[in-house]
């Protein structure tokens, strides 16, 4: 038999109630514009807390000088971007202006859901010949621009200081080759005997210090081949690739030769496994040399525990010098309402005066836009050579290849590269296998709906 | 019985067989000595694996209150000596963690009052309602515990853009009010351990099925009340992937999300991470302390049913 409900139970009703009410008055939208005459632009970022801090700064001067725009910044942490930026892209709901790196400006330009921005800036006026062309060429596709890039991070050659004066070998130099790199290479390797590569009873196995983190155990290694002649990327769009070719074999010998035959750098440099220290060895003091971004900048400076500087990476026999950089910009998503102020707002986000001011920070990445670039020129800080970060930037290109496939090549064949590094598999062998793979990936890749 | 000495071993006599060796001889010594050395092995092991376990929490204090230049010195010193608490000050005021602890706080006794009041009445029905196809249901509803929410991710955020809901923590409660699969599990199963007698005598007394609910069996169910207000608690602060996908602006971020704003692509800002995420497990740490009784009343309540 049912009873009718008590006065505890429509409290309880109520209570649950109350809560649900509260719940949803807690949960109000922030998309829906208060004043109908303010253009609401969203602006999604994907900056580290020390990066925020500056760029909010700059922000809050942009609102400040545009009061017709409701800048509403959508920040996501960098762990986690891709998954939101691909449910931000299933749903349609991408941010007017999103800060996306060149793999992700690339997925989105293959997948529709970015603006063509060539009209827009041939309408502005806007001079995209102010922007280092290696950072500007990973935005384009078949000519037609789709991003605008905020900065970028050049690979330079580091060193430590320290180590250098306890062993007694000259600095590195801008004029280095890499013949030069190799010698001084050797001579900063040292086993657990303090022998180095050229004594005898030199034990390759219990090495403790090395001479050069460096090695292009993998698909991302085109600026090391360059110099010798030996470009892997077979297009200007990379979209094939060969490092079987007998140039590029030939390049690529040189590297074997130094970590198989010279023990001077190891073959894995961010694995931990020979070095016993996960990540970067040459941050743990492991290492006299290393290639790496500017960001280390930022890593190194923060723990002051490495005295070190930068020179330019060496230059190949014939005097040819490459580099890589990692780079972020800017792009618009297709469906936003308003293109016009979302390409305002990023040509200011992404111009010398904005990047010089709130980004050039140490460690941030280079402005991106060459009249800005000149305020990484910091003397107060770590290194004191910044001019090669700078020099650098001219010559530099962005990591290739970025076509559909390039990350599941890249997996499918980091083992091949490791073991013809270790000496188990024969170079050639080695090259004509990752080929095999890399064009079967690729044709799988781009062949998909 | 008369207490024997056990028999001496061949070869020994006289002066060379001391008080202490036909003690540890005798078959009650030798048990009593093979206790202690199992015990001693037990509590090695355990501390060995309870020491592992803790490790990640000690590193996580030692950095915390470490100078920013020893973070990242190498080899790692630990427990220098050398204490600070600049990283605290530092890593609250770089990113507004009294605005995430706060979000975190709303969206976790929110979840956690969702999940302990819907999964409850779910599971009060299927322990003391029979339907036809109740079985079928209830193994459906287990199953959706298979399915990993990584692949119900895209779908549910197109769901959740459609109704206008993104950016807004609806997408993380709303869900919490129709009922968890593995709460349901637990309360079905502690209601099906309470005599059916009481539910009969309030029925005579004219109780009305939410009644039932409400006056018999919630108040009997406290143990499984705590224990899956417990885990729902430790579930919804430490949620990282929901609040990540579905808030967008600092201002509705929650802790775990603003502590990853301190990983970067290339590097992390320890010495900032390290000090917040401490502050962030103190209120959980506290609350599974001061609950851990009743989790364990209510999980053993589950193991003896």
């Amino acid at each position: 038999m049912n009873r009718r409900l008590g006065r505890r139970d429509h409290a309880s009703v109520a209570v649950v109630l109350l809560l649900l009410l509260t719940m949803l008055a807690g949960c109000a939208s922030p998309f829906g514009g208060d004043e109908e005459e303010r253009i609401t632009l969203r602006l999604g970022t994907q900056m580290t807390a020390a990066e925020l801090e500056s760029f909010e700064q700059g922000l809050a001067k942009i609102r400040e000088e545009h009061p017709e725009w409701d800048i509403q910044l959508e920040q996501t942490p960098q762990e986690g971007f891709v998954e939101k930026f691909n449910a931000q892209i299933a749903s349609n709901t991408l941010p007017d202006i999103i800060q996306v790196g060149i793999p992700h400006a690339q997925q989105g330009i293959r997948q529709g859901v970015l603006l063509d921005l060539t009209e827009l800036i041939e309408d502005a006026g806007f001079d995209p010949t102010d922007f280092w062309p290696g950072a500007l060429e990973g935005y384009e596709k078949d000519g037609r621009l789709y991003g605008i890039p905020l900065s970028a991070s050049p690979n330079v050659l580091f060193y430590n200081k320290t180590i250098f004066d306890a062993e007694n070998v000259d600095y590195p130099t801008d004029d280095w080759t890499f013949e030069d790199l190799r010698t001084a290479a050797i001579a900063l390797t040292h086993d657990r005997n303090g022998n180095t590569p050229n004594d005898p009873g030199f034990d390759p196995d219990n090495v403790v210090q090395w001479g050069l983190n460096a090695a292009p155990a993998h698909l991302y290694s085109r600026a090391y081949f360059i110099p010798f002649g030996g470009d892997p990327c077979r297009n200007p769009a990379c979209d094939e690739m060969s490092f079987s070719a007998p140039e590029v074999l030939e390049a690529m010998s040189w590297w074997v030769d130094l970590v198989a035959n010279n023990h001077a750098a190891p073959y894995d440099p961010y694995s931990g496994n020979q070095t016993g220290v996960p990540g970067d060895p040459f941050v743990a003091g492991l290492a006299a040399m290393g290639f790496s971004g500017y960001f280390l900048v930022g890593q190194l400076n923060a723990s002051g525990t490495i005295v070190y500087d930068i020179v330019q990476p060496p230059a190949g026999p014939t005097g040819v010098r490459a580099t890589e950089f990692s780079v972020h910009g800017f792009g618009i998503a297709k469906n936003t309402k308003h293109p016009e102020a979302a390409f305002e707002l990023l040509r200011i986000l992404t111009s010398a005066e904005f990047t010089s001011e709130y980004w050039a920070k140490p460690g941030h990445g280079v402005p991106a836009a060459k009249s800005g670039a000149q305020a990484v020129l910091n003397p107060r800080f770590q290194p004191d050579n910044e001019q090669a970060i700078i020099d650098a930037m001219a010559y530099g290109s962005a990591f290739k290849p970025f076509v559909e496939g390039a990350l599941e090549s890249w997996l499918a064949t980091v083992d091949i590269f490791i073991s013809v590094f270790k000496g188990e598999t024969p170079l050639a062998e080695g090259m004509a296998e990752a080929d095999r793979i890399i064009a079967e990936t690729m044709v799988r890749a781009n062949s998909g709906p | 019985m008369k207490q024997t000495h056990a028999p001496q071993p061949q070869g020994t006599t006289g002066a060379a067989t001391g008080a202490g060796i036909r003690r540890f001889s005798s078959p009650r010594a030798r048990r009593s000595m093979l206790h202690v050395v199992e015990r001693l092995l037990v509590y090695g092991v355990l501390t060995f694996f309870a020491f592992l376990f803790l490790l990640p929490l000690i590193s996580m204090l030692d950095t915390a209150f470490k100078p920013r230049a020893l973070v990242y010195s190498f080899p790692p010193t630990w427990f220098s000596g050398d204490v600070t608490l600049d990283n605290f000050r530092f890593g609250w005021n770089a990113l507004p963690f009294d605005r995430f602890l706060l979000n975190t706080l709303f969206v976790t006794s929110v979840s956690v009052c969702g999940t302990v009041l819907s999964s409850s009445l779910v599971g009060f029905g299927f322990a003391r309602y029979h339907a036809r196809g109740a079985g079928l249901l209830f193994m459906v509803m287990l199953a959706t515990l298979m399915i990993p929410p990584t692949t119900t991710l895209i779908p549910r955020f197109v769901l959740f853009a459609k109704l206008g809901w993104i950016n807004s923590y609806l997408p993380l409660l709303d869900p919490t009010f129709f009922g968890m699969p593995f709460f349901i599990f637990l309360f079905r199963q502690f209601f099906r351990s309470i005599p059916r007698d009481y539910f009969d005598a309030a029925e005579i007394d004219g109780c009305s099925p939410f009644g039932l609910y409400w006056r018999i069996a919630l108040p009997m169910a406290r143990p499984a009340l705590v224990t899956s207000a417990l885990f729902a608690t430790i579930g919804a602060w430490n949620d990282f992937l929901d609040p990540l996908i579905f808030l967008s602006t600092m201002d509705k971020f929650t802790l775990q999300v603003g502590l990853a704003t301190f990983n970067g692509a290339y590097y992390s800002q320890l010495h900032l991470l390290m000090p917040m995420a401490l502050v962030g497990i103190v209120p959980v740490l506290v609350v599974v302390v001061v609950g851990q009784r009743w989790i364990l009343s209510g999980l053993m309540r589950q193991v003896e049913k």
